[in-house]
């Protein structure tokens, strides 16, 4: 079917470049955004803007707080009556719950402290599985005051899992779709290299004063090239991180059993206890076992920070503490985790040294998920995500501007399509986003349901851009470039000034008062002022562009002309 | 009835064997490599670890030399039928060691 190797390699390239390309616009974006999730969280969030904390104490402070927890209503509506075995007696009611697990989470760029209960189900239909109510709560480490969890961390809550799910979670298909395009992404880039392999040179050709159509290309393998290894290893790495749960869930489904078997020799192993012992107990002091693993840490060469600490069987004889170290400053996301009796307070596990693959896979995983305390390198990231976003964006330009004369003359509305598509995707989900940040801002804190218009915000905003990109895409047809892109960066190029601009009015925090004193907020307004100035040099350019095609066009129309009376 | 002989009809033949079948290649290829190596004393989630990078890259070679080959009936007869193969040969392989401790 294909006369060549590499002439399937670009029919692939091409297709499903093409088809998942708009999905992984949207994961490299948001991908770039994630990097400073958290720092979106405090600017989204200002009653949040100060300094992240040490975790503090744990029996003064945290503990008396979890215990307060309740069950969250939504998920015990949902899950409680598919856990519980009603055969054994009616459902406990949910505020009667007893406690099984508490968690509490920190990281360096988190002022906010989370922390959670897992509640156990007492008569689960399924004793070997996983039955946990859960609630949660985000708490201010300086005064245990609780934070309204109502308020979405636009951040860190949206366009993080935005990255990887799409936020669609229904059978978690987000997931799935982000996964196939993830290795879609492998596939274009090898397929990429392969058609251009003949000429290496062209790799590193920007000839930007070109025709649209060539610089278009110059930049598409410019930027494919120059990034390569970090486009290819960040697309891996993604994959890897999902792989065992979602993608080849092989040792949760086929190979389950020998996967229980090894749970159970390596519980006897590590002397943790898997269940409950059944008899309520009173527990020690976690405060003299988070001492007691600083110390080791500190003797071990490595002294640190508490970042996770977890209670297993809360009250029962079995109970024991898991406390793993803040890995910020290092790539590879290792807890070093100290494991503590949790009534008598001895130290019973520490993690034994990894073996060669172990440290390899949470290298590579470390290097995606950038826990790392290293604002260069961060910074690197932002950018090779978006140099990965106009390399995707720049594939769609060159499709419609190689194809576009000859639809025009079929009589086809391919690349008119392919244009409004990339329009929405491109500056659409820009707009879709600061959007967000302006319904943010303008919405009172203490509304009901902030976070839900929030979303409702993004996708009504994104849904509007693709009606606009679709009804100016006519111009497409007559060769000339649609005006949503210039109308679209004009758009996003105001609404990121007054977001900058709303929040100096909502919370008092501007760029003079910010700036070297509390880099979160002043790093995103920066980013949205940098990136204003950027749309309003795009659509200038974009003007000149237009003005140049708007001739082009005529001359094709008149060639059209002439060919039909000839 | 689906027209066989349209042109769309090969390169959708194609594709679903490359993803689909390199899928399913792949799954019994992790499966049968991990169930072989944790009687020989691997530690279990460095198997799976391992196997899952390696997965990875087996797939994406597949796909690639799926998406060009000219040999379509091996394309199916390798991947399927290896896939299917691996995977049950996995699961006897794994009954077989729960069964001996």
């Amino acid at each position: 079917m294909f006369s060549s190797f590499r002439q399937a390699m670009a029919w692939l390239h091409t297709w499903f470049g093409l088809t998942l390309g708009f999905i992984l616009m949207v994961v490299f974006f948001f991908g770039s955004l994630s990097v400073f999730d958290r720092e979106i969280d405090r600017w989204s969030i200002p009653e949040t803007r100060f300094e992240p904390q040490v975790m503090p104490s744990f029996d003064e402070m945290l503990l008396p707080i979890l215990r307060s927890v309740e069950p969250n209503e939504e998920d015990y509506n949902t899950n409680m009556p598919l856990l519980h075995d009603t055969s054994q007696g009616p459902m406990t009611p949910r505020t009667e719950l007893p406690a099984d697990e508490f968690w509490a989470y920190t990281t360096h760029r988190d002022p906010v402290l989370i922390m959670g209960v897992g509640f156990r189900v007492p008569q689960p239909l399924d004793p070997e599985g996983h039955n946990h109510i859960h609630g949660n709560i985000t708490i201010d480490p300086r005064t245990g005051k609780a934070l309204p969890d109502d308020q979405l961390k636009i951040g860190s809550k949206f366009f993080y899992p935005m990255h990887f799910s799409l936020n669609w979670n229904w059978n978690r298909i987000g997931i799935y779709i982000v996964g196939i395009a993830a290795f879609i992404m492998m596939a274009a880039l090898v397929s990429g290299v392969i058609i251009h392999r003949k000429r290496f040179r062209e790799f590193f050709t920007f000839r930007p004063t070109k025709q649209t159509q060539r610089s278009v290309l110059d930049l598409h393998n410019l930027t494919g090239m120059v990034a390569l290894p970090f486009h290819f290893f960040f697309t891996f790495t993604g994959l890897l991180i999902f792989a065992s749960f979602f993608f080849f869930p092989v040792t949760h489904t086929q190979l389950e059993p020998l996967h229980k078997y090894h749970e159970m020799v390596e519980a006897n192993e590590t002397g943790l206890p898997h269940d409950r012992a059944g008899v309520p107990t009173d527990m020690a002091s976690i405060d003299a076992m988070v001492a007691k693993a600083k110390q080791r840490w500190a003797e071990k060469d490595m002294p640190g920070e508490v970042g996770f600490l977890q209670i297993n069987h809360v009250d029962d004889a079995n109970s024991y503490v898991s406390i793993y170290r803040a890995g910020s400053d290092r790539v590879a996301l290792v807890g070093e985790g100290m494991h503590f009796n949790g009534i008598t307070g001895e130290l019973i596990r520490e993690e034994p040294p990894r073996s060669a693959i172990a440290e390899t896979e949470e290298f590579l995983t470390g290097l995606h998920l950038q826990h790392f305390e290293h604002w260069f390198l961060r910074w690197l990231y932002v950018f090779g995500g978006l140099v990965g976003a106009i390399c995707i964006a720049t594939g769609f330009i060159f499709f419609v501007e190689k194809r576009k004369r000859q639809h025009t003359l079929q009589g086809s509305s391919g690349s008119q399509v392919v244009d409004a598509l990339a329009v929405t995707t491109v500056t659409g989900m820009l707009v879709a986003t600061v959007s967000m940040l302006v319904a943010n801002r303008l919405l009172p804190a203490e509304m009901v349901g902030k976070g839900y218009w929030e979303q409702v915000v993004f996708w009504g905003s994104w849904g509007v851009m693709l009606l606009h990109a679709f009804w100016r895409s006519s111009a497409v047809r007559h060769m000339r470039i649609s005006p949503a892109w210039r109308e679209q960066s004009i758009l996003f190029a105001v609404l990121a000034v007054a977001a900058v601009i709303l929040n100096w009015i909502t919370t008092g925090d501007h760029l003079l008062k910010t700036a070297f004193h509390y880099w979160p907020v002043a790093g995103v307004d920066l980013s949205l002022l940098v990136s204003s100035a950027i749309a309003i040099y795009a659509a200038r350019f974009l003007k000149r562009r237009e003005n140049v095609a708007v001739h082009k066009a005529i001359e094709f129309s008149a060639q059209n002309l002439e060919a039909s009376r000839g | 009835m689906p027209n066989f002989s349209s042109p769309a009809w090969p390169i959708a033949s194609r594709i679903f064997a490359s993803l689909v079948g390199g899928y399913l290649f792949t799954w019994g290829l992790i499966a049968i490599v991990i169930a072989a190596l944790i009687p020989l004393g691997v530690e279990f989630h460095d198997a799976e670890m391992g196997m899952l990078m390696l997965g990875l890259l087996v797939y994406l070679s597949l796909f690639l030399w799926g998406m060009a080959t000219d040999k379509l009936i091996w394309l199916w007869l390798i991947l399927f039928g290896g896939g299917v193969a691996m995977t049950l040969l996995a699961s006897v392989v794994q009954q077989s060691f729960l069964q001996g401790i």
